[in-house]
């Protein structure tokens, strides 16, 4: 039995759709392509095409792009084609395929913390916010972490604009899949210097989480030793895990062997 | 040759690139009801209770089926010749359910919506059997899948239920055991034993399996399927409703795919039992998750090989013991584990010994049925693998090895008499053979001297390269059985009946260039109508490639006669005698040029003015024999070290079909077979849960290649005439998938040493193999 | 509820349910060329374009569409007479179950590699087409049509 929806609206402004969120049994519509496997009822649909915050664009030190933005928008957005080289532009790519990412939305696939999101990881490996309409501002990561603010509204996601190098790494048998494990590293550029490095490692299958060790270590040095040290810390720090298709063991070792070729691509 | 071994485009193509309303699901009736299917959620259970009233009650449901309200027949659903080798295991529903997804209960209802709801309103009191999950225990396991007694064969095919076998079969060539007795104390000598395994591949044709039935202006049930047998489905409705043959029409309109996965009834009983009932069209179109968990897949397979051979690599013997997975109904049991053995042994055919022994059990996973490569697949996997270890163990180049020990033209087997498809074969000297030349162009193709074992290394890459060589049929000989008719129209066209099944593969025109070739005319003169059991003649269907040789011959045959019926009828025209005319196609002339009459002319005056009649003339065919099309393929694949994914980079296949009719289509079918194959050995991975529910159910986690997976490919069809075929011709649908796995495999042990015997060679096996 | 949608040109009112997704209600208003076969969002058979942009038809809910532009193979195929004689002349149509949303595939591709979004090589041709899956052909009758059609080198 296919999702079933008894009511659906779409609000003109967030305000009205924070308030009909309120509803018993009232749900936010995210990009609807998960949806479809879902079993439920939503009693009432909120639809946010309409409430303005799909915009892609940029405000003080960030790129701010709306949660209702579809991936496929803010891959070809010159904003993001030029932030890092093009680095989003290529993970957000690799996503499933052409007619997904014309569908599928910046928040529909942030607010669910889909374990095997590509774009999660690439996006987490930045630093990056995301804006709920009544929680504020939060770290990426933190969003992650800690439970989802509940019958809330994910309005933007913040990507800080520095000159950063960055890498997004995965694993998969057939190219159209999901990952089998996915690796981000990236690291600000002071003049040749690379600073507060960050790897961000997913699909393990959990959804994907910082390797805070491993980026203190590389903040140390990131010579073979570091590097050595940090994926080793990596491997230990993170929980692999098993799922019907593959092992957390080999996740891990897969994990560690993409987390150094990202590293020697970002140091480049 | 003039209308064939070239390459014309299918007839269909135009309306179905536009996307015409023309399949099973768009052309049923707008008010048909709509049925849905109740399925086990349980691997095994007895029905104790079920109460359907609920959801009869409902508003806008019509029936729902019990196994109470439904003739308790056994029947097998695979759509195989009659007497079928399947054994008649099947109910349209039973008190039983043996798999997750097995059939409890079905709804028709005036909606969707409504029969979905209508489902869960079903009660149903399970008791839930301890069922069978491990194939390699099923045998003689306490759990017995199949208790009741009213099941049967139809002859003996090795059935046991009480023991979960559902067939067996066993032969052997000379003494075997003494070969591999001497074989092992000899130094001049060694022997093999390996183990392989194989998944139960899911077919994944693009069209869910669809059907639909109503009820015609004179009571007689027109059922439409999306089938690849429709007078099977004809035979078999018949026989399970009672229903009357003459009462039966099926029509099989286009169809998107079949792959073997439709060579059975799925849907078509049920439609037609509930159009029967309500007097109302009823359609039945499955999700891809029912095409998953409830229709068909390969059977899986353990696989143990013995080779012995001579330090020199003369093979002495080869021993196959095999154990079949059928799932829960034993649908083509014995053909597909037979074939595993007839479609594999004679390619090395100057052997001492053979000997095959094998069983099918029963387990409570997904019912196994027919798929392309028909057991043939598993075994080359198993074979080849394993002469690429013997080779090794006697360093010898594995083409050297293969080249010592092939058939070739104008030798025999004497395999072909003794294992047919579920009873004996037929004797066959192999007129057509270019195996030796297969081997030899593909390995040349793929620079073999220059790459095997150089192992060249790419950053964590390392490239290697590996072959495998297979043959396949040509329809089933003696058994398989096609016709056609031919009608001359009064502009000088043909209407060409064919009771063929086109499946996308184009045989519709292919069919039509072969009666167009023996004509003399053009393709485009001939207009195809096929695969409607009252308008066209009998065929058995599209399966073990017999479309177009058998189908193929029954054109030619058909068109030899109304090529005949033409000189004589224009020869008459022309006051002359049959041997005084010639027809070139468009006009029958005297030969010495005295006079003409077009062919148009000539149907006009017999429709309307002189002697008037319909030209006809008719042509079957069955094959007295079933000449294996070959091929030798060769691969190159990058493994990365750090990972264990494979990278097939280039894929060399040498093909010997015969002539092929359409050159562009016979290319498609072998590119698309191959992918397949490639899929089965790299990707097409299947996974049940503890509890019996297959995981892999649906194509976000069931892999099938996808364009970015595709290798380079070099396919390559020599110059071959096989005397028995049309104009030549063997057959293409099947050989391509054959060698994919076990020249992946022998490749990835080239590049890096990890030898895998269990499909598919995911890159989480590679990595581990490696490490050992 | 009602949806107004302008479909292959032409607006046109549908009665939907909220449940309902575009491609049952495509296929219910008569657009039978758009195909159901995954369930799933992954073999891309019932693409259709949304505001001029190549969707999955399974995996919108046809509320959303309410006001929005949609085109289908039925709507396009008249603009595509050389595409389907490549794929014709390749044998590549096949059992076709695939062909129409693959048609509308091709046909978005051709705008992209024209507005220089798009790069007009093998491999990035093939990653635009990745989620249109076919069983048949092997792909590659496919895009040696697909390469003659657009004039990839």
């Amino acid at each position: 039995m296919p999702l079933k929806i008894l009511e659906y609206v779409r609000p003109k402004t967030l305000e009205e759709a924070y308030e009909l969120l309120q509803k018993d049994g009232a749900e936010i519509l995210g990009g609807t392509t998960y949806a479809r496997l879902s079993n439920r009822t939503i009693k009432l649909a909120i639809d946010l095409q309409d409430v303005g915050i799909s915009d892609i664009y940029e405000e003080d030190d960030y790129i701010v792009v709306g949660a209702m933005a579809r991936l496929a928008n803010m891959q070809f957005h010159d904003l993001i084609m030029e932030y890092a080289n093009g680095y989003l532009y290529d993970a957000i790519s690799y996503v499933w395929s052409v007619q997904l990412r014309n569908i599928a939305t910046v928040g529909g696939t942030i607010v669910p913390k889909w374990g095997f999101s590509d774009f999660i990881t690439a996006v987490l490996a930045l630093p990056s916010e995301v804006e709920f309409y009544k929680a504020g501002r939060m770290k990426l990561e933190e969003f992650l972490e800690n439970p989802t603010p509940k019958k809330d509204i994910m309005t933007k996601l913040l990507i800080k604009k520095e000159s950063r190098k960055a890498t997004f790494k995965f694993m998969r048998n057939s190219v159209y899949d999901f990952s089998i494990v996915n690796v981000a590293v990236s690291a600000k550029d002071e003049n040749g210097k690379l600073t507060d490095w960050r790897v961000a490692v997913g699909a393990r299958p959990g959804v994907a989480a910082l390797s805070r060790k491993a980026m203190e270590i590389l903040n140390d040095g990131y010579d073979e030793s570091h590097i050595e040290e940090a994926t080793e810390a990596m491997q230990e720090e993170l929980n692999f895990a098993d799922d019907f298709r593959w092992s957390g063991e080999y996740r891990r070792e897969v994990a560690g062997a993409l987390m150094r070729n990202a590293i020697s691509e970002v140091i480049g | 040759m003039r209308e064939v071994k070239k390459s014309v485009p299918k007839k269909d193509a135009y309306g179905l690139i536009r996307g015409k309303p023309v399949y099973t699901d768009d052309i049923a009736p707008r008010d048909s009801l709509v049925v849905k299917i109740l399925r086990s959620p349980h691997a095994f259970a007895r029905i104790k209770n079920i109460d359907a009233s609920e959801a009869l009650a409902m508003d806008g449901v019509e029936l729902v089926l019990t196994y109470k309200d439904v003739p308790r027949k056994p029947i097998t659903r695979a759509g195989q010749g009659y007497p079928e080798p399947s054994p008649y295991d099947k109910f349209i529903l039973d008190e039983y359910v043996r798999y997750v997804g097995d059939e409890v209960a079905a709804v028709a209802a005036r909606d969707e919506r409504t029969a979905e709801e209508a489902l869960k309103k079903i009660k149903v009191e399970y008791e839930v059997l301890e069922p069978v999950l491990d194939f390699e225990k099923a045998e003689g396991n306490p759990s017995v899948i199949h208790p009741e007694d009213d099941i049967f064969p139809q002859f003996d095919i090795g059935f046991d239920p009480k023991r979960n076998i559902a067939a067996s079969y066993e032969m052997e060539i000379g003494d075997v055991d003494k070969i591999l007795e001497e074989c092992e104390k000899d130094p001049d000598c060694v022997v093999l034993k390996e183990r392989f395994y194989t998944q139960a591949q899911a077919h994944v044709m693009l069209e869910p399996h669809a059907s639909f039935a109503y009820i015609d202006m004179h009571g007689r049930l027109v059922i439409v399927s999306s089938t690849q047998t429709p007078f099977h489905v004809r035979r078999q409705v018949s026989m399970v409703l009672g229903i009357p043959i003459k009462n039966i029409r099926v029509i099989k309109p286009r169809i998107g795919g079949g792959f073997g996965g439709k060579q059975a009834l799925h849907g078509e009983m049920i439609v037609a039992l509930i159009a029967w009932k309500t007097k109302k069209p009823a359609k039945l179109v499955y999700t891809r998750r029912e095409v998953f968990e409830a229709t068909y897949t390969r059977h899986p397979s353990r696989f143990d090989v013995t080779l012995a051979a001579t330090k020199d690599g003369k093979l002495k013997a080869i021993v196959y013991d095999v154990l079949w997975d059928t799932g829960a109904y034993g649908e083509h049991a014995l053909t597909t584990l037979m074939v595993a053995g007839s479609k594999t042994l004679p390619m090395y055919n100057k052997v001492d010994g053979v000997r095959f022994r094998g069983k099918v059990v029963y387990t409570n996973h997904v019912p196994a049925g027919a798929y392309r490569g028909y057991g043939a697949i598993q075994a080359n996997f198993a074979l080849e693998s394993a002469m690429d270890m013997l080779a090794e163990k006697l360093g010898i180049d594995p083409v050297d090895l293969r080249l010592k020990n092939i058939i070739r033209e104008g030798e025999t087997s004497p395999i072909f008499k003794i294992m047919g498809e579920g009873r004996e074969g037929v004797e066959m000297i192999i007129k057509s053979c270019k195996l030796e030349q297969a081997i030899k162009r593909g390995a040349e193709v793929i620079d073999w001297k220059n790459k095997f074992r150089k192992r060249e290394k790419n950053g964590s890459k390392v490239r290697g390269v590996g072959m495998a060589i297979a043959m396949q049929g040509s329809g089933i000989a003696n058994i398989d059985m096609a016709s056609a008719i031919l009608k001359l129209n009064d502009d000088g066209s043909f209407n060409l009946l064919i009771g063929a099944t086109d499946l996308g593969t184009g045989s519709d025109t292919i069919l039509a260039q072969i009666a167009a070739e023996a004509l003399g005319v053009s393709t485009d003169d001939i207009i195809v109508y096929s695969s409607d059991t009252d308008l066209t003649p009998f065929d058995t269907g599209a399966y073990a490639s017999s479309t177009t040789y058998v189908s193929g011959n029954a054109v030619r045959v058909a068109a030899e006669k109304m090529r005949k019926l033409i000189i004589e009828e224009g020869a008459k025209k022309l006051g002359m005698s049959p041997e005084e005319v010639e027809f070139d196609g468009k006009v029958i002339r005297a030969k010495d040029g005295s006079k003409e009459v077009t062919l148009k002319e000539l149907a006009t005056v017999r429709y309307y003015t002189e002697d008037q009649k319909q030209l006809v003339a008719d042509g079957s065919f069955v094959g007295p024999e079933s000449p294996p099309p070959y091929a030798a393929t060769f691969v190159e694949v990058e493994v990365d070290t750090q990972t264990g994914k494979v990278d097939v980079l280039r894929y060399v296949s040498i093909l010997d079909i015969g002539t092929p009719i359409n050159p562009n289509l016979a290319r498609i079918q072998a590119e698309g077979g191959a992918v397949q194959g490639i899929g089965m050995a790299l990707y097409e991975d299947v996974k049940y849960s503890n509890s019996g529910k297959l995981l892999t159910n649906n194509l976000m986690y069931y892999k099938i290649p996808s364009r970015l997976d595709v290798p380079d490919m070099h396919i390559e069809f020599l110059e071959s005439y096989e005397p028995t075929g049309p104009f030549g011709a063997k057959s293409v649908a099947e050989i391509g998938i054959d060698t994919p796995p076990a020249a992946i495999a022998n490749a990835v042990y080239d590049a890096v040493g990890a030898r895998i015997k269990t499909l598919p060679i995911t890159p989480e096996k590679v990595f581990f193999a490696m490490k050992k | 509820m009602k949806i107004k949608v302008k479909i292959n040109g032409k607006w046109e009112e549908w009665e939907i349910d909220p449940s309902d997704y575009l491609l049952d209600v495509l296929r219910r208003e008569g657009y039978l060329s758009v195909k159901k076969a995954c369930d799933t969002g992954t073999c891309g058979a019932c693409t259709v374009l949304v505001d001029g942009f190549p969707a999955l038809s399974c995996s919108i809910l046809a509320a959303t569409m309410d006001g929005h532009e949609i085109t289908t193979a039925e709507g396009i195929a008249d603009e595509m007479d050389d595409y389907m004689k490549a794929l014709a002349s390749e044998g590549a149509d096949q059992c076709g179950f695939c062909s129409p949303g693959l048609m509308v595939m091709v046909y978005a591709l051709r705008k992209e590699i024209e507005n220089g979004k798009v790069k007009k090589d093998e491999e990035a041709v093939k990653r635009y087409l990745i989620g249109n899956l076919c069983r048949c052909s092997g792909y590659l009758g496919q895009q040696r049509a697909i390469f003659k059609f657009l004039g990839v080198k």
